[in-house]
């Protein structure tokens, strides 16, 4: 899949420009580049996540719970 | 009353209860007024639940006379992190948006507390929404930055910063933390205080406040590991208004066993830390081979911080999602706090699940290798507490601002309990913790209670 649903940066750039646009007087140009720093740490971080091998057996605990294999 | 009794553990404080040395009514009103009074230097307290507190100690008195004796906490008082709900007094979350709103129930760990019975004499300050908004310095409350009691120019820790300060400066004999990611081991570690993070699932979540679903557990937080484990066994129980907790009895007493645990010493979990730590934590090593034996460990090879970040957004994104959208979170104290949750709004699903299916891998490999050891140690934080004013980030390096196990314990909700363990920079507290395989709690507090008959940390306390 391509185009802007599929890239983190597009999302984000999004966002700062909504942000920018709806709260000028919250968001000025120190908060931009800690929210755009932020925004890239995210994006890194679930690029090391897809790096983990998954297979269709690991399925999530929608709840969790701390040993998963009990009742 | 003698100024002893303020820095007396719950345990001698019952036996003195029972030898007519105090009553629960002396107690609390001792308590009533010193968290009154020194509370507000720490900006510790934010509210005072004085006619709760001397109903409840009335009540306390009234059952012992009788010779009806609850348990040890009977006629004891503490204090709660106000992200618990109490009913009749206020429950802010820190955040100055919810400063006058009011729950007409109690958390049920308050009830636990009530039915052991004992006495809730204040609502403790937090950072605003347990600090899960992103924080990066100490002023990020509406009662302001939490101040340490061995140097009020430094931050108590966070986000339990009430309850660490309350007991380090004696204010409460103990109080109740909570913790997703570091918030009852910070603050422990910076005060010099026992603070004990249960497993997930051991105690109802029923009534706090919720940042992360998945990673919120609520524990005690007192002046001995013995005293954790004394308060964890009134809290810990299955919950119906808590889905995720678990039918799993915990019982505590002062163990026979004081030698001969074997302790996982985790590799490299000092390197990165202040030197006076790392020299801390060797002396402590040197201590607990005295009657442990050591073995070094290594964590297994996941992307801790990457599984715990990206749940934890999703999770509050979601949780806070109409306070974000809505502004709300313009009104936080924290200028950063108004801005930085807009991020966990675009945390996209397939991300929050792929880090959900990397977790239950995680927490089988985890605790393949916690079960194997009594507890794993390690340093509970790599620095000393810093300035009030001053930024995390220029004296916490990036990514390792707890050790690297805080983001393994937390994806995979086990237990871990910090003590002091001397001092550092500044004068001001260091401490280890014992962290354990998932429902070991009676094996953690175990070894660290021996560590603590060994040593005395945990009786120096600050000039209050």
């Amino acid at each position: 899949m391509t185009g802007p649903l599929a890239d983190p940066k597009a999302r984000a750039e999004q966002l700062l420009a909504l942000l920018k646009a709806a709260f000028p007087d919250r968001f000025g140009p120190e908060a931009e580049a800690d929210l755009r720093t932020r925004l890239q740490a995210d994006a890194e971080r679930a690029a090391q996540l897809r790096a983990q091998p998954l297979d269709f057996t690991d399925e999530p605990d929608v709840v969790f719970r701390a040993l998963p294999d009990e009742p | 009353m003698s100024p002893e009794f303020a820095f007396l553990p719950v345990r001698e404080l019952a036996r003195r209860i029972r030898s007519g040395e105090t009553r629960p009514l002396e107690l609390t009103e001792y308590f009533l007024d010193r968290l009154g009074r020194l509370g507000p230097a720490y900006n510790a307290l934010v509210t005072l639940t004085r006619e709760r507190a001397l109903r409840e100690a009335a009540e306390a008195e009234a059952e012992l006379r009788a010779g009806r004796d609850r348990g040890l906490l009977h006629g004891i008082p503490y204090g709660a992190k106000d992200l618990l709900a109490a009913a009749g007094y206020p429950t802010t979350w820190g955040a100055a948006p919810f400063r006058d709103r009011e729950f007409d129930y109690d958390a049920t760990v308050i009830s636990r507390l009530r039915e052991a019975g004992a006495v809730l004499v204040g609502k403790l300050a937090t950072v605003e929404l347990a600090g899960g908004m992103g924080y990066t310095q100490p002023n990020a409350a509406f009662t302001g930055p939490g101040k340490n009691p061995w140097n009020p120019e430094f931050w108590s820790g966070g986000s339990s910063n009430g309850p660490g300060s309350a007991v380090a400066a004696g204010l409460v004999p103990f109080a109740l933390g909570t913790e997703t990611w570091g918030s009852i081991i910070t603050p422990s570690a910076f005060c010099g205080v026992c603070g004990l993070r249960p497993t997930y699932g051991r105690v109802s979540r029923f009534g706090a406040m919720p940042l992360s679903w998945s990673l919120d557990k609520i524990g005690p937080m007192g002046l001995t590991a013995d005293d954790c484990g004394i308060i964890l066994a009134a809290l810990a129980g299955r919950d119906p208004r808590d889905p995720t907790t678990v039918d799993r009895p915990f019982r505590w007493d002062l163990p026979d066993r004081t030698e001969g645990f074997r302790v996982g010493v985790l590799k490299g979990s000092a390197e990165n830390a202040q030197p006076e730590v790392a020299r801390n934590f060797e002396a402590s090593l040197r201590v607990l081979g005295t009657f442990c034996r050591l073995e070094d460990v290594e964590l297994p090879e996941f992307p801790f911080n990457e599984i715990a970040s990206t749940i934890l957004f999703a999770e509050a994104g979601s949780i806070f999602e109409e306070f974000i959208t809505s502004g709300r979170v313009g009104e936080l104290t924290a200028p950063e706090d108004r801005y930085r949750p807009y991020a966990y709004l675009v945390v996209p699903a397939r991300d929050y699940l792929r880090a959900l299916r990397l977790r239950k891998k995680a927490v089988r490999a985890l605790n393949d290798l916690f079960s194997r050891y009594d507890a794993v140690v390690s340093p509970s934080r790599l620095t000393v507490a810093g300035r009030i004013d001053q930024d995390f980030r220029t004296y916490m390096p990036p990514r390792t601002a707890g050790v690297p196990i805080s983001a393994a314990e937390n994806v995979a909700g086990l237990p871990g309990v910090s003590v002091p363990n001397g001092f550092g920079q500044n004068g001001l507290p260091t401490g280890i913790q014992f962290t354990g395989a998932a429902f070991s709690e009676d094996r953690i507090l175990a070894v660290a209670h021996a560590y603590q008959l060994r040593t005395d940390w945990h009786r120096r306390h600050p000039a209050v």
